[in-house]
């Protein structure tokens, strides 16, 4: 018997409701208790990990974001508002977040149309169906980086896929000026950026669509079927209402992704040409990891750029608030 | 007949969509073997002149090199001799080529034929508006010491004369250089740009400071999140509810919100730019989904092991390690293959966190190689490099895909 408490202690739960547990004695109490030491001992290495490199920094970025700090001096000192302030009045910035909601309408639109068409199309388990469910999450497993690059590469001019080939066609793109290549092109800039983003991500959507269908009770599906319902009917009235709290989990996912671009706009673009593809987040680098860093406004972008994702995300929950297929009253 | 309309429309844009997924991973594998010539010349031809490269370099190059090598290390006393070497380094024209990369141009100084490709990027050329090739400046100015010389002031020829051979010599090392890269590719044969891309591009070190660090946080992060999981799970006491919302909570907002002050953080601590601080940093942001995961997995297991365990006189510890540990390994392994993937492709904390060249992990090696690779318009070595970064995971992905499937899921509900 290593334990001097015994086997009937460490069977012992800990008392619920006792009270004790909120005072700091109480605390001490249970960790002299072979349970409760056995629970505290292991919980700390994650705790003082997690506390330490996460939620302390996290605490101190909504401090640092009130103060002005600045790569060139040691000093810290405390602005209040000053750092957002700043950041309203400076039409990069403005530029910037446009085109992060931009991105967001974008994505919203094109992943939800092709996932929901490509998850509906994907439901036979024969082995095609198996082979295409191992290829549409193929580019999400690759680095962003990767997919950043490739792209990139695609949309060279010269050496690229696209345009070269057009070019030879006598062919054009609308919106693209075949002299200053595809991502070069103001206009159109962005939209690339965007097909690249929907590229890498769309094969997690359609998982996660494909799972939400299959978990679609089959006697529904059977019974619209007996009705004699077509398949694009079926889709609009069953399908399509019942996925209701899946869409709502695919909408979320994609405002939190969109709004963390950073590594596809700074390896294809950098935030151009001329500031057309410049994300939140991007700017929020160049602020702060340029030679001349401003570390206080850089994390008052950070801030911001959080707040508008949670925004983001409570505008999607009160969206998708109540079931659609509840009985209507 | 409508039957087989819907079905076949089905199939081809399925197969349209396969295609698209495909195509660009396809397109980089094949051009990877390509020269950047080739590239150019055709973006969908196979690969041919790194085939051809088995063969000893016999081409317009070698006698560019050739032509460099003959020249004399020191400048000749004669104004004569001199301008003979002037008129050799002007028959070495290279031939200039202009590319365009995002906003700026770009010339670029192409030796030789059709074999090898050898590039020179040119920064200070680029405002120059006139093209004046390096061997052709160098040329310029022995023309310029031998007026000197035949001006007769001696002094300002002879210390032109010392500087001229500085620049023959940096001449020749930096065409030797380019001569054995040239020559090393094509020993390579068609793995010519994986060589590069392995070696000088130090792509390979990256590799294996990627997979050091990976190893290391999977090492420490799995025993310590499986512990707060296993408590979390079956140790419930007040407040441990809210240590689980707390990770949960790691899941949801965004790593740019915290990595100025992180980036502080670890400056303060003297672990920037360090691969074991990076480690630090990787276990500590992989804990939220970690724990989250491990949590379900270990609330499956039922009570009544624990107790039996413990009456049969195991300890705490002991009931966790030898009993429960053991009975969660399906979940640690979809934790584990979901980790690892997220940390090999890792690119803003190693952005931001690493700084000089021997310690940058894979991502962070592609981002620097695509700025000094566009310079030397070397795209097949890029794109080598980016298949040795996707390779590994393609091959996991392709032999897991099921449990991949599995933890994906599990993340992606969480919301």
């Amino acid at each position: 018997m290593t334990s001097p408490a015994g086997p009937d202690d460490r069977l012992a739960k800990a008392p619920e409701n006792s009270g004790a547990f909120s005072k700091l004695s109480g605390l001490f109490a249970w960790v002299k208790t072979a349970r409760g030491r056995f629970a505290f001992i292991y919980l700390m290495p994650a705790l003082l990990l997690y506390g330490g490199f996460v939620l302390l920094p996290l605490a101190q970025s909504f401090r640092l974001s009130t103060y002005r700090f600045t790569g060139l001096s040691d000093k810290e000192e405390f602005v209040g508002l000053a750092n957002f302030k700043k950041l309203f009045s400076d039409k990069v910035f403005y530029e910037s977040l446009a085109n992060n909601v931009w991105l967001l309408i974008f994505s919203f639109a094109v992943i939800l149309f092709f996932a929901m068409l490509i998850a509906h199309a994907s439901q036979d388990e024969t082995r095609f169906g198996k082979f295409l469910r191992a290829v549409y999450l193929f580019p999400h497993v690759v680095s962003l980086v990767v997919v950043a690059m490739l792209w990139k590469a695609i949309y060279h001019p010269k050496q690229g896929m696209i345009q070269p080939a057009f070019e030879n066609q006598g062919w054009t793109i609308p919106g693209v000026d075949f002299k200053l290549g595809i991502l070069g092109s103001p206009d159109s800039a962005l939209m690339w950026v965007g097909f690249s983003f929907v590229w890498y991500a769309l094969g997690f959507y359609i998982m996660v669509l494909a799972a939400g269908i299959r978990s679609i009770p089959e006697e529904v599906k059977e019974a619209a079927a007996l009705d004699g319902a077509s398949g694009l009917f079926r889709f609009g009235k069953i399908t399509w209402p019942l996925l209701w709290s899946v869409r709502r989990i695919v909408v979320i996912h994609i405002s939190i992704a969109v709004m963390n671009t950073f590594a596809l706009v700074r390896l294809m673009t950098d935030g151009g040409p001329n500031r057309a593809t410049e994300v939140t987040l991007s700017y929020l680098y160049k602020r702060g990891f340029s030679p001349d860093s401003f570390y206080g406004e850089a994390t008052a972008i950070g801030v911001v750029n959080f707040l508008v994702a949670l925004a983001v995300t409570g505008i999607v929950i009160l969206v998708f608030r109540r079931d659609p297929t509840e009985a209507r009253r | 007949m409508k039957n087989f309309f819907s079905w076949a429309s089905k199939y081809v844009f399925l197969w349209i969509f396969i295609a698209v997924v495909i195509f660009p991973i396809g397109w980089m594998t094949l051009n990877s073997f390509k020269t950047t010539r080739e590239i150019q010349a055709n973006p969908w031809s196979l690969p041919q002149e790194l085939a051809a490269r088995k063969a000893p370099l016999k081409t317009a190059s070698t006698q560019l090199f050739d032509g460099i090598e003959a020249l004399p290390d020191t400048m000749p006393q004669s104004a004569a001799e001199m301008r003979e070497i002037a008129a050799l380094l002007r028959s070495l024209t290279l031939e200039p080529v202009i590319e365009r990369h995002g906003d700026q141009d770009f010339t670029i100084l192409e030796a030789g034929g059709a074999i090898p490709t050898i590039k020179l990027y040119a920064p200070e050329l680029r405002d120059a508006g006139t093209y004046v090739g390096r061997s052709d400046r160098v040329a310029l100015n022995i023309e310029n010491a031998a007026d000197t010389l035949e001006s007769g002031d001696l002094q300002r020829a002879n210390s032109l004369r010392g500087r001229l051979d500085d620049d023959i010599v940096d001449l020749k090392e930096d065409f030797n250089e380019l001569a054995g890269l040239a020559s090393g590719k094509a020993k390579q044969g068609i793995f010519g740009n994986y060589a590069e891309a392995w070696t000088t591009t130090k792509i390979g070190k990256a590799f294996f400071n990627s997979l050091f660090v990976s190893a290391l946080t999977m090492i420490i992060l799995i025993p310590v999140a499986a512990m707060a999981a296993y408590v979390l799970s079956k140790y419930k006491f007040r407040g441990s509810n809210s240590i689980f919302m707390l990770f949960l909570g790691g899941m949801m907002f965004p790593q740019f919100l915290v990595i100025v002050p992180l980036f502080l953080q670890m400056a303060k601590l003297g672990l920037d730019d360090n691969l074991w601080g990076l480690t630090i940093v990787y276990i500590a942001f992989s804990l939220p989904f970690t724990v989250f995961v491990l949590t379900g997995f270990f609330h499956q297991l039922p009570d009544e092991l624990i107790e039996a365990s413990m009456l049969d006189g195991c300890s705490h510890g002991r009931a966790f390690w030898k009993i429960m540990l053991p009975l969660a390994k399906p979940g640690l392994v979809v934790v584990t293959i979901f980790d690892v993937i997220g940390l090999w492709n890792e690119y803003n904390l190693a952005l931001v966190l690493i700084r000089s060249g021997e310690k940058y992990t894979l991502p962070k090696a592609l981002d620097s190689l695509q700025m000094t690779a566009q310079y030397l318009g070397d795209t097949g070595a890029l794109m080598a490099a980016m298949v040795i970064v996707i390779l590994p995971v393609l091959i996991v992905y392709w032999l897991l895909k099921e449990k991949i499937h599995e933890a994906m899921l599990a993340g992606a509900v969480k919301g």
